[in-house]
């Protein structure tokens, strides 16, 4: 055995010196990257894990169905508004923005035929997607609920959430259909068939994934952020009920004026546990929804 | 067994043509020129396939072989600067390339089956179905009809018939390769265009592919690409060279593979180049 080492020390079962330095470089780049890792699962895991134990006991069904109430307002009561209001905000965002997106990302990557056009699309896309959303509030009170007089309503909200869903949504779309394979374009094209039904029955199944990925990251970033709906549609206090015209009131913009006017940190957690859970929901059911597309397609 | 009844008895004995080549034109390719980006990628290429024969074209790789191919269906313009810069081609007669050829039909009489087979994301009847149901050629066929001829045709009826609602992506390769066949098949083309159909295939797989085109061969012209010479000579009653975008010399494929004429197809049958 020592003697097989010695005549060639190189091509030995134990391996060289250098040899097991490598190896044990791999181990500890392995023991990063898993730390990496594992601070992916954490840091999510330990922020639900934080807001359901402070918010949890606020949390009940008449939480959830009440509007707000005490003295200062809020402080007592329920968040069913707000709720209203995202919700409302929410579908009348991906309503318009989802159509428009799906018809450019569509266009940019089936269509477009002028590289430099598509190219000249996608930069001022991707530019939009970088605008911070202080600034698209700042936008649709100005031209929205001022210039168009809409005033501060749940259209004017509405419109400002397609704005920024608008961008998020054409990328991902964008996205999904260019990483499909060309063969199948090839394949389908060369059967004597329009685009059109290409696309229809192809395309789109082939990118449903990624599209439905793109459909929950641009309401998750919508949703959420206080600043598009600040000055455009949302109002301290509502009793519920909705209307175009009409101001709503926003669980991010609750979350706000309840914890910068110092008026309930407990009802605060709440509202924050039911906008997180309900980003959950809609994540998980989407997570869901790709899964059965996929299935019947794959 | 691959080779329906009705296919086998349909088939017309050699001995009809005199000379093949006075035989009906299906294809006549005239000084067809392409380019790419401006690049010059097929120059003056003439050819021709007859009725019921196999044409295949063979010669080394990038010498165009797929790129006439692409153009004898039209689905070489799908390619952003391919250009078609001088000739034509007639396809029974009719110009390919005439003004007022609307493409997608011409992909509809003759089809296409490529290299890599791909199932789109339906069920194995629906990718029979594909094209039926945007040209709508039904021609008083149900839905189930046409899905078990066609898959009868290429051999895969008794492989797949229970399972018929399954994605196709569940298939093997070799099957799938079949399904595409089928796919083709029921777009009731006119003539079928294979580019290296089989080599993504196994050797069994192959096989199929091959019994298939010479049961085919009765109702259809076929032009297969291939780089598989044994291939060519078992299938094939015509043979194409080409090298570097020219054709260099075209004839039946006995005399082309026993005597050529042009010495760069004699150095390439016999395996000095290519
Ligand atoms: N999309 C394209 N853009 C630019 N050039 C191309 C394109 N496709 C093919 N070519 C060029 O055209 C020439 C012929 O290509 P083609 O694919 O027709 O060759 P081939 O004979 O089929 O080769 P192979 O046997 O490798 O498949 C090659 O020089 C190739 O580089
Ligand atoms: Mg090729």
């Amino acid at each position: 055995m020592h003697n097989a080492a010695v005549l060639s020390p190189t091509a030995n079962m134990t391996g060289s010196e250098t040899y097991r330095l490598s190896v044990l470089r791999d181990r500890l780049w392995r023991a990063a990257l898993w730390f990496c890792g594992f601070i992916g699962f954490l840091l999510p895991v330990s922020i639900i894990s934080y807001l359901v134990f402070e918010g949890i006991h606020r949390v009940s069904w008449s939480f959830l169905v009440d509007y707000p109430k005490g003295t200062p307002l809020g402080t007592q009561g329920g968040i069913w508004p707000a709720v209203e209001g995202s919700l409302a905000l929410a579908s009348i965002g991906l309503l318009v923005a989802f159509p428009l997106a799906l018809g450019g990302g569509l266009y940019l990557s089936e269509y477009g035929r002028s590289q430099r056009f598509n190219e000249t699309v996608r930069f001022l896309v991707e530019c939009l997607a970088a605008v911070p959303s202080i600034i698209y509030g700042l936008f649709g009170y100005a031209f929205l609920v001022v210039f168009l007089k809409f005033g501060i309503s749940l259209i004017a909200g509405g419109l400002v959430l397609a704005l920024i869903m608008f961008p998020i949504l054409l990328i991902a779309i964008q996205e999904s259909l260019r990483s499909i394979d060309d063969a199948y374009r090839e394949m389908g094209l060369s059967l004597g068939v329009t685009r059109f039904y290409l696309i229809r029955r192809v395309l789109l199944r082939k990118a449903w994934r990624g599209i439905v990925a793109g459909i929950v990251l641009a309401v998750g970033h919508a949703v959420g952020s206080a600043a598009p709906v600040l000055f455009t549609a949302s109002i301290y206090f509502s009793k519920g009920g909705l209307g175009l015209d009409r101001p709503v009131m926003t669980l991010p913009t609750h979350l706000y004026n309840l914890v910068s006017e110092a008026i309930s940190f407990d009802q605060a957690f709440g509202t924050a546990l039911v906008l997180i859970a309900g980003l959950l929901i809609f994540n998980a059911s989407a997570t869901l929804l790709r899964r059965l597309g996929g299935g019947s397609a794959q | 067994m691959i080779v329906p009844m009705e296919m086998t008895c349909s088939y017309a004995p050699e001995g009809d043509h005199e000379d093949p080549a006075d035989g009906p034109r299906i294809f006549d390719v005239r000084d067809l020129s392409v380019t790419f980006n401006g690049r010059s990628v097929l120059r003056g290429v003439n050819a021709m396939a007859l009725d019921r024969q196999v044409l295949a074209i063979v010669g080394p790789s990038g010498s165009g072989k797929s790129t006439l191919l692409r153009t004898m269906n039209r689905t070489l313009e799908l390619t952003l600067d391919a250009r078609v810069t001088s000739g034509d081609i007639h396809f029974k007669g009719e110009r390919l390339y005439g003004n007022g050829t609307d493409p997608r039909l011409v992909r509809k009489r003759i089809c296409m089956v490529h290299q890599k087979p791909v199932a789109f994301p339906m069920s194995i009847g629906e990718n029979v179905l594909f094209g039926v149901r945007f040209h709508k050629n039904w021609n008083g066929r149900t839905k189930d009809e046409i899905i078990r001829s066609c898959l009868d045709r290429v051999g895969l009826w008794n492989e797949v018939k229970d399972r018929l609602s399954d994605p196709a992506s569940r298939l093997s390769v070799g099957q799938l390769q079949r399904l595409c066949i089928a796919r083709a098949l029921a777009n009731d083309p006119e003539a079928i265009l294979m580019d290296e159909p089989c080599s993504a295939l196994d050797p069994v797989s192959t096989a199929r592919i091959e019994e298939l085109i010479l049961a085919m061969k009765p109702q259809l012209p076929i032009v297969i690409v291939t780089h598989n010479l044994a291939q060519a000579r078992r299938i094939s009653d015509q043979s194409l060279f080409l090298y570097d975008g020219q054709s260099l010399e075209q004839d039946t494929t006995e005399r082309i593979f026993t005597h050529p004429k042009n010495g760069r197809v004699r150095d390439f049958i016999t395996g000095k180049v290519g």
